[in-house]
Formats: structure tokens, sequence, C-alpha cells
């Protein structure tokens, strides 16, 4: 592993990573990178595990390593306003609706182990997702600290997962994989 | 009588040892059939170690899983069922697996690998689809749990496990229903399963003049020709002149899976009931423990029904926001309890001996 870049909150204000001629806006990278809007992202996935700052002081000193910024600077990134400087994250799956909303089982990003459960208000859901809300849909719930022009607040968003329409040749594949189970497959 | 110490029964001991975990985290039961025969009944992990604690169970007494285990049963793929049976599988590689497909296998094969297409760990699919992998890999028959079927059988005068459900009824059922899920596929990209608890695979163990009947979450059905009413009015294999002296209380002990005949036809009058808590759902209710303890002096639970209330240790700061935007965020709080009975099958009039660990506790001493 290369050695920490060190940058704070400010010196990161409109900076660019330019290694691959992409121009990058870190403040939406990080954001991207905590709330994993990109969720089916793949490549999402291999990014080196974030531990380092999400302990981020409270001076809003980022450690990044230059595998970090190389990875961020491989991802297409999203429009998003603010950047966060310690975040959880949950994974929710809806168990229950309920007269005000929903109740989720959650599972802890962060570290892992046991799970959680909470109650979800309707109105903290965004309009584009409230149609996504029934039981078993999962969503991510991510607590945090954001640097809003300068100044810090909490903030909670709830984003709910999108599964992509699948192709047919992924529906195809499936099928195929199926009917060679069957064939392979003995029952009793 | 608390464990201190696990062991390995003796060959002419046969032991019945529910796992069960506060939080929900699920229920396994590690069978030893006697001479070193063991079975497995559904899995659960430890979410601190990801390790299935059936599997960890047998390793923990010594047993010879590659080659002692033969049979795992699947009962239904509720995640708290059927976290690490995979992992379970491949370890015990001798073993049959067992577990309630649709009548139409094909079908359920597609329903497994469209949902492998979500690429995701969380879904209890994943589960069986590596299962079916480690099966077609072994060349080993997979054993369709079904109405009154036998499913392992040691030998004329050794331990039976039958199958008691799903019925028919509930086989038919479920595959108009795997037919519904795959048209859900290609236009939501997202399959809800609905109702596995009423495909769950109850089962029948004898052993000597002995027996015992495990309730997976079987429910009481609306419908008489599924669920326990069925197994009630049409099972071919229980015996009413051989009632059962150990139950597996069906689905937490929860009302729906009750059904008053099950304890006057098929339970002798001291048979020991044993049941997982769900504490997220407060499952049991106080009042079905009252009904339990009216049919039974021997009601047993891996774990208090309740938990105060806890949140998980983090950042100062984090707790901080969490206090503030979700005062209702609970931990579901783990904790393994194991009840552990014993019997000497080969003597007609013994009794159970039955031995608690950790939250595991006699309900109604």
């Amino acid at each position: 592993m290369t050695e920490p870049t060190m940058v704070t909150s400010n010196s990161i204000q409109n900076r660019r990573i330019t290694e691959s001629r992409k121009l990058l806006d870190i403040d939406k990278a990080f954001a991207f990178y905590i709330h994993g809007l990109k969720d089916q992202n793949e490549d999402l996935l291999k990014l080196p595990k974030h531990n380092q700052w999400i302990e981020a002081d409270s001076k809003g000193k980022i450690i990044l390593t230059e595998d970090r910024l190389n990875a961020i600077n491989e991802i297409s990134l999203p429009e998003h306003p603010n950047y966060y400087t310690l975040t959880q994250r949950w994974l929710g799956t809806i168990t229950e609706i309920t007269q005000d909303g929903f109740n989720a089982k959650l599972e802890d990003l962060n570290a892992g182990g046991t799970n959680e459960y909470a109650e979800f208000f309707s109105t903290e859901v965004s309009k584009d997702d409230k149609p996504l809300v029934s039981i078993g849909a999962v969503f991510y719930w991510s607590l945090g600290y954001a640097n809003d022009k300068g100044s810090v607040k909490k903030e909670s968003i709830i984003r709910f997962q999108r599964l992509p329409q699948w192709s047919s040749e992924d529906i195809d594949s499936a099928v195929d994989k199926a009917r060679a189970q069957s064939k392979a497959l003995k029952w009793l | 009588m608390v464990i201190e110490q696990f062991d390995l029964p003796l060959n002419n001991i046969v032991e019945i040892t529910l796992i069960g975990t506060a939080g929900g985290y699920g229920e396994s039961i590690v069978i030893h059939l006697g001479d070193q025969n063991w079975a497995v009944v559904d899995s659960c992990k430890d979410p601190h170690t990801g390790l299935s604690l059936p599997l960890d169970y047998l390793n923990s007494i010594g047993v010879d899983v590659a080659n002692q285990v033969k049979l795992i049963v699947c009962t239904h793929w509720h995640n708290d069922h059927i976290k690490g049976i995979a992992n379970l599988f491949a370890e015990c590689k001798q073993s049959d697996f067992c577990f309630a497909p649709s009548t139409d296998v094909d079908k359920f094969l597609l329903f497994v690998q469209l949902e492998q297409l979500k690429k995701s760990d969380s879904q209890s699919t994943t589960e069986f689809a590596k299962c079916l992998e480690i099966a077609e890999t072994r060349g080993k028959p997979i054993i369709r749990a079904m109405q009154d079927r036998t499913i392992l059988n040691l030998g004329d005068d050794s331990s039976k496990i039958y199958s008691l459900s799903p019925s028919d009824a509930t086989l038919k059922a479920y595959d108009i229903e795997i037919s519904s899920l795959i048209d859900k596929v290609s236009s939501m990209g997202r399959i809800i399963s609905e109702g596995p608890n009423s495909k769950s695979v109850a089962l029948l163990l004898t052993f000597g003049k002995h027996s015992a009947i495990l309730g997976a979450d079987l429910e009481i059905s609306d419908n008489k020709f599924e669920g326990w009413i069925n197994i009630l009015d049409n099972s071919k294999v229980i015996s009413p002149n051989n009632k059962a002296s150990f139950f597996k209380i069906p689905h937490h002990g929860s009302s729906n899976g009750y059904e008053i005949r099950v304890w006057e036809e098929l339970l002798t009058d001291t048979a020991i009931g044993k049941l997982t808590p769900y504490n997220k759902s407060k499952l049991p209710r106080d009042e079905m423990i009252a009904v339990y303890s009216n049919h039974t002096k021997h009601l047993y639970a891996t774990s208090s029904s309740t938990s105060g209330p806890k949140s998980k240790k983090r950042d100062r700061s984090i707790e901080k926001a969490i206090k503030d935007a979700r005062p209702s965020l609970q931990e579901l709080r783990f904790s393994k309890g194991i009840i552990r009975s014993r019997i000497d099958y080969t003597i007609d009039e013994a009794d159970w001996l039955v031995d608690t660990y950790g939250p595991a506790y006699h309900v109604n001493p």
C-alpha cells in the first residue's frame, strides 16, 4: 500500500484528480463513495475498505490512500451536493408496513455483527422512492455529518435499491443454468 | 441441569439438541440417532463469527462430520432456518440433503437461478443455490420431502426419520406460486416469496419405542389438506399407539402454529416441548406460554422472548446522531441457547434427560 495522502475538508474543495485525464470533483466522489449510490457497480465492491476515513477526526481531516484516490477516479459520479466526514451505513429490509411508515431490519454495513431494527416514517422517503416501499424492499440508510458550505450538519439519507432490469441475456443465462442443473441433479 | 461441558453421547443414546438464538438469528436441531449416526435440521449462524451453529456444535463435541452426519434437512428457506446450511452441507460429505421443492422441479430450479441474478448474498435462496451445486458435484440424489415419506432409515430396528409435510395440496399451491414468482422477475427484477412457512417440513423421528415430532415453522392452514390439520387427519406414518414424547414447538411458539389436537392426539401427557423465541416479533406471547404450560410441565426455551432495548456501541458522535435521528433503533441481541435432550432408546420406559446451556431455560419448572 502506498503512503496515505493527508487532505482536509477545506483543501479538497474543488480539488480535481487528473491522473487518468478525467476531471473529478472529490466532494462528489466521496459523497458517492460513502453512500454507495451506484451499488450495482461491481467495481465499487473491489474498492479498498474505508475504515481509515470513517475514523476521520473531528477537524475534518481525511486520510486518503493513493489506491483509494485512483479507485474513486475510475468511477462515474452522480450529482451530490455534500461532503460527508463521518457516516454510519445500514442495509435495511422492510419487515412491516405501518400506518406512518415501516419497520425494518438493518444490517450494519460498517462493522457487521448483530442486526438492528428501527421504525421509519413515510415522510423520510423521497417521492421517487415511495412506490418502492413494500415488504421485503431493500434500502440503504446512511447517517452522518455533512459539510454543507462550511457548516457541519447531521444528515440521514434513505435510498431504496433499484435492481437493474435484467437483459434477455441475463434471463437466458439463468434459464440455461437451470436446465443444465435439472439434467445433472438426481432426485429421490 | 446446566451443561458445563459438551460431550459425545454413547451409542445407545438418542440426543435431540435445539440450538436457538435470541434476536431471531435462527434455530437448528442436531440429532444423534444412535451408533454415531447424526442428522441436522436447519442451520443458523453466529452473526459475529459467521459460523454455522450446528456445525460448530458437532465439531465441538468431536463428531466426524464428514462421515457421521447422514442427513441434513432444510425445512424451509427463511433466513432464520437456512443461514450457513451450504457450509454445513459442504463439510458433511457423506450426508444426504433433503428439502421440499415444488412438484415442478424445473420451475423451482429456474426460480433459484433467477434469484441469483440479484448478485446478493443476503437472499436465502443463495444458500439453496450453493447446496444444489454441491449436490450436483457429488452426484448424490437430493431427497424431496413430502407427506409421509421415509427420509432416513438406519435399519429395521434402528432410528428412522419421516417427513410429515408438505402435503400434496401444499405442493400444488407451491407450483402455482413459483410460476407467479417467475413471472414477476422480468417485470420487477425483484422476487418476494410468500409464506414459506406453509411449505415447512415437519418431521417424525422414531427410535426404539420412542418418537419425537419436530414442528419446523409449520402453521395451521385454512385448507384442511395443508399444515397441521392435514397431518392430524391424513398422516399414515404417525401411530396413535406411539405418541411422541418430544415436540419442537412450531414457529417460535406462535399461535398460528398451535393446534390443540396436536397435543391431545400426537403427544404423550409428559411430552417435552421446546421452542426458540423470536424476539423481534415478541414470540412466544405470554398467553401462548400459558397455553403450552397447560399441556406440559416440561416447556423449555432457548432464551427469554423479551430483551431490554439496547443500542450498539459506536463512535460517540454517531451514537448521538442516531439518538437524534432514529431513537427507535435497537440491536437484535445475539445469544446462543442450547437445550439438549438425551434418552436411552434401548429402554422402553426410559425418560428424557434435559440439560440447558447459555440463556436456555426451563420455562415452567
